[in-house]
């Protein structure tokens, strides 16, 4: 190991002041070190206070009102960059740091070209004068982040570019610079599966090439195994446990690390339930599994037969072109089992979803549910329902989790009276481990597994027989994301309830369906039952799907660095 | 699973919103001024304040107590207005008008037992028929700030209930409400006042109202209709629709209360706009009605009594309508950072 | 969409707006205003002179042709004589046009230079003390009436200190500029500078709070670098299409200060013709009013498209 150190990280302490408000210290006391061409991952799940450290080793952090400890030392080579002058600042990340961050295209200035914004880059890292010196060495770049025909890409604006070129873009600016340290802050989050694998194989080659460090931050700890040597995990701004990705991935000494490990599902691994962590970081092992499940075979709950949507885009002209989300397709769904619908952005999985709740319509097909003749089951919302992804926007803010969990009673004519309502949405609410405290309380003051769990519930109260999955354990950290998994199956085994579950995690997938239909561009692509298509994947797009995911095998060959 | 709920009481976004305006100090001071303006203008209108704004109490033009140093006010001597049959010599006949002016002279005496003074200065000074300039704003305040006010409310009301079906319905509704938008902002704002008021053949305050109103309503409707866009689409309006709500409740119902704080702060934008435009109408005379007084009559007067040197009647008013617009501005500026909604997760 | 086709499709809508003004301004003055004939006529007027004055007007033809008629003035500019002059209303149009422009042009130029400088300023130095006091002082002084800067400006710089002519207009545009319209611009400008810097300085720093200003930082571009080139590049786009929206309010706007200068411009004569109920010429200015807004919102939608390449490239 290099005795001195690239960067060093002393006490880190960084508060936020808002006026009137209570100061909130969202990084407590962090140390670590990155050595000269290592990679360094920050793990942390979100308000670990990751991207925070990351931010003030630029010294990018709001100066209205972010405040470091005076404590706090940044040491580059050996200098506490914490003292540097604005210009000195500027100079170092001009020539040493890089950084790329979660939104692309947010990052990008979305008025000037590729060709400008990555020539300036390269203007001022190099100080080259002349035109055709810089544009030769922009066209460089983007060749070497492995953007094809560079030289038609120069006037694209950053819109033009798909999630993937624009990031592609970014690291091109940030390695213009010939930096020593690469800042990466979830540089894959935003990004669909196989675009992530692509970009994490780049960053890797890139490392290689150009012998820099990398400070890699992310909340996913099987990226981690992928790229890093060493690792620090952080959690409510405190580093929990750091060493060498080797042995930390492998054999993790703290309980919050080993519940990361563990309770995101695998492919290899399939418990009928996952670990979970506790308030306080602490690892609850799996319950075993209350019953085997006995579904009846023979009871459809949802058919969809040759459903197909299309919709309407602004054309040239007057002529409105349509855009062919979802080409004609069909299924049957059994009661008590699983569909898992797997596939990227803009696969139209997200359409069927909604075709199947009723929000939308279909241009063709119908979508049947076989159960609708037994009384008291007339409308659409009392044989499906929707959990959507986002927790913090499917509940009305302005509405107590009493209004909210007995409003649907009312409008389907459940219960006779208020009490009454309000007696079954607690049960409901207990039944999602809530209770009745809640009730008179707004949906803001929850956290967003709490807030998902209220979702769940609202669902149930008029007691559907199918229940969509829109996602809906995409936006939550790993822990929060075992126990809703955990909930949905307890509540599945329970209730007879057939499940639609759509996501772009292929793990969280396999864990929860029994079959699979891989959609592509509005295209059925496969289908089978989930382990065969596991498996033995047959269309080309699902193998690649499965290559992608992330292992989180630490590297094998630990020769660099 | 453990539950941790913050240990404070429950709030809706409201009473957060309004914690948060009164834990900053300028949203505190200019809620406290706008208060005292409402709480005027309430007393005016119930008369208890500003009554006798039309009595000539002084001298013409009487200045300010503060900065004259004449004795302070002119007493005529009781009845000498009505001592008529001195004046007018009746060579033996008898007045057929007598008994009426007997009687009138007993009721004078009756009614007016105190002299009738006349003050030679007054705390605010007095305009050209010796008004009190101080009772005078009183109601000037009262015309201006009501018109403002039931104004922004007509115009708020009309703005949010078409913005809001244009925005949720789209489609033909839309095409339809925004046309009509589109037709009333390509005639310039106070072309559009200006013409409505000549189509009006009466003045009043209720025409005012019906005027500014029915020409103000444009800005509320683009912005809640750009709210009611976004939030259609949004997920716990699909989720309303999902579980059976109808689409009257979830516009009114489940909407509605997500963009109040646009429409709150859209109204008290209204409000500061109206009250100019009023102020603005009634000085070029197609306002108010003579027999009534607002800051925009008292600024029309104020115009000719300034060349004369007589600059209390354009101080006053100017400096009334001053602190109410600008704690009004201040306030609204305080309600839109309170009342973000990004601040409530 | 190819720039030509928006074009053609941003004029259909324009005309179909036209159209709802013509419409509007009818409603207004042909429905809604009662009976102009009782105007016109005097109060003494008999019913046979009433009934006269109906005909020569055409109100005694239905609603539609009456309706029919009015897109024909429009269509021929002409929009017949005015009620209180006789004058043709179109003439009277052209004439004022002339000196409303002098007053404008000038006025709009340097507030749109003073406000965008001024709000740089404060959105660079944002929080400092300049920021806060521009802010205060720009508050407050929105609060007074214009009238009372109008009033208080022609009395001590005209009417006491004599610095500039109390009111009047001569024939040549640069007797005008260097003489009579010097207080009226200073004063128009006072007075319209503050909303602008309000509102330039909101959208300055809403592109300041971008992540891609973080992304120029995190490059080392220096901080002047960043607000000239970045910032400002995208805060052009609402601040260029609000000052092209805010064109055809300035032609009005300024009416104030035409009445109270002795301007003969378009301004004063709408206060004349609103004080004279002199209908044709209300309608005419409307109708002229609103082409040149549409124009204008035309124009601003095409710089729009074409300072903003999301626009321009979808």
């Amino acid at each position: 190991m290099n005795p001195l150190p690239l960067l060093e990280v002393r006490d880190l302490e960084v508060a936020f002041h808002q006026a009137g408000e209570i100061p909130l210290t969202a990084v407590r006391g962090v140390d670590f070190t990155v050595p000269p061409c290592a990679t360094v991952a920050l793990v942390g799940e979100s308000g670990s206070g990751k991207s925070v450290t990351a931010l003030s080793i630029l010294r990018l952090l709001p100066e209205s009102h972010a405040r470091l400890h005076e404590r706090s030392r940044i040491l580059w080579e050996g200098r506490n960059l914490l003292e540097f002058s604005p210009q000195a600042m500027r100079t170092l990340r001009r020539r040493s740091m890089g950084m790329i961050f979660q939104d692309p295209l947010g990052a990008l200035n979305p008025v000037f070209t590729i060709g400008m914004q990555l020539g300036e880059s390269v203007r001022r890292a190099e100080g080259m004068g002349s035109a055709r010196q810089v544009r030769r060495r922009t066209l460089e770049l983007l060749a070497q982040v492995g953007i094809a025909n560079p030289a038609a890409r120069l006037s694209a604006y950053p819109h033009q570019l798909s999630g993937g070129q624009q990031q592609r873009v970014m690291i091109a600016m940030a390695i213009s610079t010939h930096p020593q340290l690469l800042i990466a802050d979830e540089p894959t989050t935003a990004l669909d599966v196989t675009v992530q694998r692509q970009i994490m194989t780049l960053l890797r080659e890139l490392q290689r090439e150009l012998s820099m460090a990398i400070l890699f931050i992310t909340h996913d700890l099987a990226l981690v195994g992928e790229i890093a040597d060493e690792v620090v995990v952080m959690r409510q701004g405190r580093v929990v446990e750091q060493g060498r990705c080797s042995e930390v991935l492998v054999a993790p000494r703290h309980d919050y690390t080993r519940a990361l490990l563990t309770c995101r599902p695998t492919l290899g691994n399939l418990p009928a339930r996952l670990p979970m962590i506790d308030d306080q970081g602490n690892l609850m092992p799996a319950r075993d599994s209350s019953s085997p499940r006995t579904p009846d075979p023979l009871s459809v709950a949802l058919e969809v037969e040759g459903v197909s949507k299309s919709f309407v885009v602004q054309g040239s002209g007057w002529r409105r072109s349509r855009f062919q989300a979802l080409e004609p397709l069909g299924f049957a769904l059994q009661t008590g089992r699983t569909l898992g619908v797997v596939g990227e952005s803009g696969s139209g999985k997200s359409t069927l979803a909604r075709m199947v709740a009723g929000i939308l319509a279909p241009d063709t097909g119908r979508i049947h549910f076989p159960g609708a003749g037994v009384p008291g089951r007339s409308g659409r919302a009392t044989q499906v329902q929707m959990v959507f992804q986002n927790p913090f926007a499917s509940l009305n803010p302005r509405f107590t989790i009493a209004q909210l969990l007995t409003e649907p009673l009312m409008l389907q004519g459940l219960g006779s009276h208020a009490d009454e309502r309000l007696a079954l949405a607690v049960r409901w609410l207990e039944r999602v481990g809530l209770n009745e405290r809640a009730l008179n309380r707004y949906p803001h003051e929850f956290s967003g597994g709490q807030r998902q769990r209220i979702a769940i519930a609202r669902c149930l109260t008029v007691n559907p027989r199918v229940l969509i999955c829109d996602e809906s354990v995409s936006a939550l950290d790993v822990s929060v994301q075992a126990q809703v998994l955990n909930l949905l199956r307890d509540l599945q085994d329970e209730l007879d309830l057939s499940l639609l579950f759509i996501s772009h995690d292929l793990a969280v997938v396999r864990f929860m369906a029994d079959e699979i239909l891989v959609l592509y561009a509005g295209q059925v692509v496969e289908r089978g039952k989930a382990e065969d298509v596991y498996a033995r994947p047959r269309h080309p797009y699902t193998q690649q799907l499965l290559k992608a995911i992330p292992q989180g095998i630490p590297l094998s060959s630990q020769g660099e660095g | 699973m453990t539950q941790i709920y913050s240990s404070r009481r429950s709030e809706n976004a409201w009473s957060l919103a309004l914690r948060r305006l009164w834990r900053d100090p300028v949203g505190r001071f200019s809620l406290g001024v706008v208060m005292c303006y409402l709480v005027l203008v309430g007393m005016v209108l119930a008369g208890w304040l500003g009554a006798r704004w039309n009595d000539p109490v002084a001298v013409n033009y009487a200045p300010p107590t503060w900065c004259a140093s004449v004795a302070n006010r002119v007493t005529l001597p009781a009845g000498e207005a009505w001592d008529r049959s001195s004046v007018i010599p009746l060579y033996g006949w008898t007045d057929p008008l007598e008994p009426l002016w007997s009687e009138a002279r007993a009721a004078a005496q009756r009614i007016q037992p105190e002299p009738v003074s006349y003050r030679l200065t007054l705390l605010f000074g007095a305009d050209k028929w010796g008004r009190d300039v101080g009772q005078k704003v009183l109601k000037g305040t009262q015309t201006s700030v009501w018109v403002g006010l039931v104004a922004a409310f007509v115009a708020t009301f009309i703005g949010t209930v078409l913005g809001a079906l244009a925005g949720y319905y789209g489609r033909w509704v839309d095409d339809l409400l925004n046309g009509f938008y589109g037709v009333l902002t390509s005639i310039p704002y106070l072309l559009l006042v200006f013409a409505v008021a000549a189509v009006f053949q009466q003045k009043g305050v209720g025409t005012l109202i019906l005027i500014l109103g029915l020409t103000g309503w444009t800005g509320v409707f683009r912005l809640v209709r750009a709210e009611y866009l976004k939030h259609r689409t949004r997920e716990y309006v699909l989720a309303a629709g999902a579980l059976g709500a109808s689409h009257g409740r979830r516009v009114w119902v489940h909407i509605l209360p997500n963009v109040s704080h646009v429409i709150l702060v859209q109204f008290s934008q209204n409000l500061v706009g109206f009250i100019k435009s009023e102020v603005i109408l009634s000085f070029l005379g197609f306002g108010v009605p003579v027999s009534s007084v607002s800051w925009g009559s008292m600024l029309n007067e104020a115009q000719n009594e300034l060349i004369l040197g007589k600059w209390w009647q354009l101080g006053v008013t100017t400096v009334a309508m001053a602190i109410f617009v600008t704690a009004l501005s201040l306030l609204t500026d305080a309600l839109r950072d309170a009342l973000d909604p990004r601040l409530n997760s | 969409m190819s720039g030509l086709l928006f074009l053609v499709r941003r004029l259909g809508q324009a005309l179909l707006t036209l159209l709802g003004v013509i419409l509007l301004v009818f409603v207004l003055f042909n429905w809604v205003g009662g009976d102009p004939a009782l105007i016109l006529a005097g109060k003494m007027a008999s019913a046979q002179d009433l009934a006269n004055v109906r005909h020569q007007l055409g109100l005694d033809r239905p609603l539609w042709q009456q309706f029919l008629d009015f897109v024909g003035q429009v269509l021929r500019g002409d929009y017949g004589e005015s009620w209180a002059t006789h004058e043709p209303v179109s003439a009277i149009f052209r004439s004022r046009l002339g000196p409303s422009l002098t007053l404008l042009i000038p006025m709009l130029v340097l507030e749109t230079l003073v406000a965008i400088a001024v709000a740089l300023l404060v959105a660079a130095l944002r929080g400092s003390w300049l920021d806060q006091g521009v802010r205060m002082v720009s508050t407050v002084a929105m609060s007074i009436s214009l009238l009372v800067y109008i009033i208080v400006g022609q009395y001590v710089f005209a009417y006491l200190w004599g610095w500039f002519p109390v009111k009047g207009w001569g024939d040549s545009v640069l007797t005008n500029l260097r003489i009579y319209a010097l207080l009226p611009v200073l004063l128009g400008l006072f007075v319209s500078v503050a909303p602008s810097i309000r509102l330039y300085r909101s959208f300055i720093l809403e592109e300041i709070d971008q992540d891609f200003v973080r992304t120029a930082r995190a490059k080392g571009l220096s901080e002047v670098r960043i607000l000239f080139v970045h910032v400002l590049r995208n805060a052009a786009i609402p601040i260029v299409t609000n000052i092209l929206m805010g064109l055809p309010g300035l032609l009005t706007g300024a009416f104030l200060l035409e009445r109270f200068f002795a301007i003969p411009g378009i301004g004063r004569e709408i206060i004349l013709a609103v004080e004279r109920s002199d209908f044709p010429l209300i309608k005419a200015i409307t109708v002229y009013v609103a082409m040149a807004t549409l124009a204008v919102n035309l124009l601003g939608d095409l710089c729009y498209r074409w300072l903003d390449p999301r626009v321009r490239l979808e």
